[in-house]
């Protein structure tokens, strides 16, 4: 680039030192010699003019210099004769190349910036992805861009001049041309275009009219491949389909699930019902007296029949929990009366073990929230530290934490968790107790509940423990249930 | 002598509830259905109902409501057997009219005092 600019320039170097040449001899050597007229003089018009197209701006300076050289030659080859008429000349050339300078640069500006505009429309046309299609009214085709070669796989020299309707089908094709023209621009004309060798492409087209070189009306046609949209709009309409099916069934399963657990409740618990009820009438003595054995054995099948049920309970609870059906009713109620039932209910059972239950409830912690849950929770927590306490003391110690929350702890001097267990102790079936032949009585379920009880209301439990020497449970709920988060 | 209907399908529960009452010197009336429930509790006119809320026909709140919805009703107590696992059935319960309820399983030692909380 640099090198063919160089020779170009010392090409019109060349160029005007011969021409300066031949000025200078047939000016001045013809004069003298020939005796002709100034006419000559006119011909350093030409390198003055050309100096001035070729390095325009520069050209002023370049006609100074011719300017100057005329002058001296003047001088050294009539020195008999005063340079005021070459002098005059002289001006006049410097005012015609000043003006040939100006406008050439203007010209050169012009054709410059028109270049570039059609560089970058030819750019912008080339690198879209849309295709583009100029038309005649007849829809002949004008022009295309590389986007419909693509698309059509024929070169634009093969298109170009044949008609549109090669390519489009022919009557969805003319009626659109028809409203194009009537309405200057349709957008989202959707048409299929024929492309051999691959499937046919769903295109979606905007056509605007415009006027062609010779005058005459044309259309202006873009337009993109939405095929795959198409595909995938009809992909994902299937899915859709296909997810509502399955949702439905799902619920359907759901329902169904839901009836199985409410009959299977009721089915269970009715001859358990019995049991509990019998048992614990004849234990009353109401229908006679019993020996000691009798009563002794009795007692056992209670609190079987307890444990069974507050099995079932908890399995239901669980699933209920899980297939979101748990609705809580939320209440206003103090925390000092649910701390005073749970302790109440528990504090015989500690008693016969021996154990105190301690409590540090302050009075006048209001709580917001399903009272029933609450307690169920605290009761767990209570009774696991009871039952797997056999010495010293249970601690249950509220207070309202600074972020509005109720910390519940329950602390105790039991057999504490070892590390290892400690991941275990939230999961279903898992006592961790001192070894398998020690098992505490229990569902294995108290702990698994209690963290799902906790998560419905929005609470935590956090667990630590020392080995041997007991353990710590700290309930962490909000004092007001807030029913968005 | 007071006389107590109740309304259960259950055979066993229902001699339960029997056995516990007449030891305290009730006199019971039973039945087996909702719709007898209803029948009796206009005709006999119980002091109290013990009404159980899953029965054969009608269930008990229906019943319930049905009685309520009775010239004859004169504001008797009926008291529900609601079950634990059903969350919604004491709120149910008292929506459609009854005065209380006692949660089963029933447990002997407290379901005297219970009742006579409603008499």
């Amino acid at each position: 680039m640099i090198e063919t600019m160089l020779t170009r320039s010392s090409v019109r170097v060349a160029i005007m030192a011969v021409l300066l040449g031949i000025a200078c001899f047939l000016t001045y050597y013809c004069h003298a010699v020939l005796g002709t007229g100034v006419v000559f003089t006119h011909l350093f018009y030409i390198p003055i003019i050309l100096g001035a197209l070729w390095w325009k701006r520069k050209g002023l300076l370049v006609a100074v210099f011719l300017a100057a050289v005329l002058m001296l030659s003047h001088v050294f080859v009539r020195p008999d004769v005063a340079p005021y008429n070459d002098l005059y000349r002289s001006c006049m050339f410097l005012v015609v190349s000043a003006v040939t300078a100006m406008l050439s640069e203007q010209l050169a500006k012009k054709e410059q910036a028109l270049r570039h505009a059609r560089d970058y429309t030819r750019h912008l046309l080339e690198s879209s992805p849309d295709f583009h299609i100029a038309l005649d009214e007849n829809g002949v085709i004008m022009g295309v861009n590389e986007a419909f070669e693509e698309l059509t796989g024929k070169s634009r020299k093969d298109m170009i001049g044949a008609s549109i309707y090669d390519y489009l089908p022919k009557d969805p094709a003319e009626k659109a041309v028809v409203e194009i023209f009537e309405n200057e621009v349709v957008r989202d004309i959707e048409l299929t275009i024929k492309t051999p060798g691959k499937e046919d492409s769903i295109c979606n087209l905007t056509g605007t009219v415009f006027s062609t070189l010779e005058g005459g009306p044309g259309v202006y046609v873009t337009g993109r491949d939405i095929s795959e949209r198409k595909k995938a709009e009809a992909d994902l309409r299937n899915y859709l389909q296909q997810l509502e099916q399955a949702n439905l069934r799902l619920q359907e399963m759901d329902q169904l699930k839901s009836t199985f657990l409410a009959s299977m409740s009721h089915e269970l618990r009715t001859p358990l019902n019995s049991i509990i009820g019998f048992t614990g009438v004849i234990l009353m003595g109401i229908a006679g007296d019993i020996n000691e054995e009798q009563r002794k054995q009795l007692a056992m099948v209670k609190s079987s029949a307890d444990h069974l049920l507050s099995l079932i309970n908890d399995i239901l609870d669980i699933s209920k929990i899980e297939a979101g059906k748990v609705e809580l009713s939320l209440e206003e109620f103090e925390l000092v009366d649910v701390a005073g039932e749970v302790v109440g209910s528990l504090s015989p059972g500690a008693g016969e073990k021996g154990l105190e239950v301690l409590t540090e409830i302050p009075e006048g912690i209001t709580l917001f929230s399903d009272r029933r849950r609450i307690k169920q929770v605290l009761m767990n927590l209570v009774s696991n530290a009871v039952k797997f306490t056999d010495q010293g003391y249970v601690r249950v110690a509220a207070r309202v934490s600074e972020d509005d929350n109720l910390e519940v702890r329950v602390i105790d001097t039991g057999v504490g968790i070892k590390n290892e267990d400690m991941d275990r102790i939230f999961q279903p079936f898992q006592q961790v107790g001192p070894s398998l032949t020690k098992r505490c009585e229990g569902t294995g379920l108290g702990l698994h509940l209690t963290e799902k009880l906790a998560g419905l209301l929005k609470a935590d439990i956090l667990a630590k423990s020392e080995y041997g020497k007991g353990s710590e449970f700290t309930f962490i709920v909000p004092l007001r249930y807030e029913e968005q988060d | 002598m007071k006389k107590i209907l109740i309304v259960e399908d259950n055979e066993i529960n229902l001699y339960l509830v029997r056995f516990m009452l007449e030891r305290e010197g009730y006199e019971v009336i039973e039945a087996r259905d909702g719709a007898t429930g209803v029948e009796l509790a206009i005709k006999e006119k119980p002091e109290l109902v013990i009404m159980d809320i899953q029965l054969p026909d009608i269930n008990g709140l229906e019943a319930t409501r049905r009685i309520r919805a009775s010239e004859a009703d004169g504001g008797i107590p009926i008291v529900a057997l609601t079950s634990y696992a059903m969350t919604g059935d004491r709120e149910r319960a008292l929506a459609a009219g009854c005065t209380g309820y006692i949660e089963k399983p029933i447990d002997p030692e407290n379901f005297i005092a219970e009742i006579e909380k409603y008499l």
